[in-house]
């Protein structure tokens, strides 16, 4: 219980301090920014700056050797932890959105593949359940958005959806279990997680990375668009019937 | 990939078959709709035969597979429409002249990058698996691209192809994972300008050190 209070504290302090971090920085003028969005740019793209560092000289190379080394099965079995591990946040957030189908799969599917600690994905024949996050939730019950935000070491957020991932992680049943090896296991979940997204999308975030003009802005158009996805059931974006490509043809 | 061609075509075959045994009973507008559909498909799989096969090709010169990978481009690719639209706004503010210069500059930029990622298709291959029609203009090529050697995860990818009436069908985006090239393409560009006080030489300045880079590697 003591272990879980200290990791709330945790939780609780990182997002505040970045944001009151960055709520203390000036914001640009609107008509100098390049989203109107973004009005912590220049805070944001220093982070960025930073995010791309620790990337050139952490985790692109440890991510290559991850792929390059760890045999396959056993990349998908850390695959498939990491993914356990947002269940039951997923669970929970499916029951606030109303989406009792979801929840109950993704509460089956943690309760079955907990067995092997979700190392074995035990329902891989089965339906899977949508991942959701407390920043729907939030969206949800009309929370706006906030403004964006390149969180270090974390990457693209909105305030929304960086207060609903502080929240998702107190979910993580881990965080239940006393003792070192939980402790131990607690502590290197974040960057394994880190790891397996980046090996997992080692072309996708190399190609933003080498191969664009302006990455930081790639980066954020890329996470709004993906952010949209994964909100269209909740806040449908109206799009003319050209799939906002009207412009196209004019 | 030679399955993917056959599979394919078997696909198209049947459903061409579907649609006409079934258009006897369709509504006229479902039943066009529909063809439509697997116009777009057969265009999609047809692109992607061609890509294979330059990119399989031995024994060509770099100047004859730059020359394929153009045709490829130009016979698939609204390139005219794709250059214009990844300016955005600002597209209309540019002088002739900029026009010109955005238009050739990013033509190089376009063809580089389809080298590039021509080449990472080998070993991968395209699932259809649904097909979207979006108003009387769009057709949407929906499918999964798949690591025959199961060493990356699935993606799920959608061609944006237009369908204008009497003209030829061309790609104008390629959506990977909800995410839209092309809208990606035109954000980068949009805040490159406004960055650069909203000029339009900025963003012409920029694609030259990128193409500068491109060329000196």
């Amino acid at each position: 219980m003591f272990g879980f209070n200290i990791t709330l504290r945790k939780i609780f302090a990182i997002p505040l301090i970045i944001i009151l971090g960055l709520s203390s920085c000036s914001s640009i003028p609107e008509g100098h920014q390049s989203d109107s969005r973004d009005p912590y740019e220049d805070t944001n793209r220093s982070i960025f700056a930073f995010n791309l560092a620790a990337d050139d000289y952490v985790l692109e190379p440890v991510a290559k050797t991850y792929r390059d080394t760890v045999p396959l099965s056993a990349q998908t079995a850390i695959s498939n932890h990491v993914e356990w591990v947002g269940l039951p946040s997923t669970t929970l957030n499916s029951s606030l959105q109303g989406k009792f189908e979801n929840a109950t799969l993704a509460g089956l599917r943690f309760l079955v593949n907990g067995l092997t600690f979700g190392l074995v994905d035990l329902m891989e024949n089965e339906d899977e359940p949508e991942r959701k996050d407390f920043g729907q939730t939030l969206a949800l019950a009309g929370v706006s958005e906030g403004s964006y935000l390149m969180v270090p070491l974390l990457g693209s957020h909105t305030t929304r959806s960086l207060a609903g991932r502080g929240f998702d992680f107190m979910f993580n049943p881990i965080s239940f279990v006393g003792g070192s090896s939980a402790t131990a296991i607690r502590t290197a979940e974040t960057p394994v997680a880190a790891l397996t997204f980046r090996s997992n999308s080692f072309d996708a975030i190399n190609q933003i990375k080498y191969n664009s003009i302006d990455p930081y802005a790639r980066t954020r158009s890329a996470y709004y668009q993906r952010r949209a996805s994964q909100l269209v059931d909740i806040q449908p974006v109206k799009v003319d019937e050209d799939d906002g490509f009207g412009a196209f043809f004019e | 990939m030679v399955q993917l061609c056959c599979f394919l075509r078997s696909m198209t075959g049947f459903c061409a078959a579907v649609i006409l045994a079934a258009s006897l009973t369709m509504n006229p507008g479902q039943a066009h709709a529909d063809s439509r559909i697997v116009e777009a498909e057969d265009f999609i799989s047809s692109l992607i035969e061609d890509i294979r096969i330059t990119v399989e090709a031995d024994a060509t010169t770099e100047d004859e597979k730059m020359a394929a990978i153009n045709a490829i481009v130009d016979s698939y690719f609204d390139v005219d429409g794709i250059t214009r639209f990844s300016a955005g706004r600002y597209w209309r503010a540019a002088s002739s002249e900029q026009r010109k210069q955005y238009t050739r500059q990013f033509r190089n930029v376009l063809i580089n990058t389809a080298r590039h990622q021509f080449d990472q298709i080998l070993g991968l291959t395209f699932m259809p698996t649904l097909s979207k029609v979006r108003g009387d203009k769009l057709i949407l090529v929906g499918g999964t691209i798949q690591d025959s050697n199961g060493n990356l995860p699935d993606v799920e990818i959608f061609w944006r192809v237009s369908a204008l009436a009497g003209q030829p069908m061309r790609v104008i985006d390629v959506e990977i994972e909800n995410i839209s090239m092309l809208k990606t393409q035109r954000d980068e560009n949009e805040a490159i300008i406004r960055r650069g006080g909203g000029s339009f030489d900025a963003l012409l300045q920029s694609l030259g050190e990128r193409l500068a880079k491109i060329e000196s590697q």
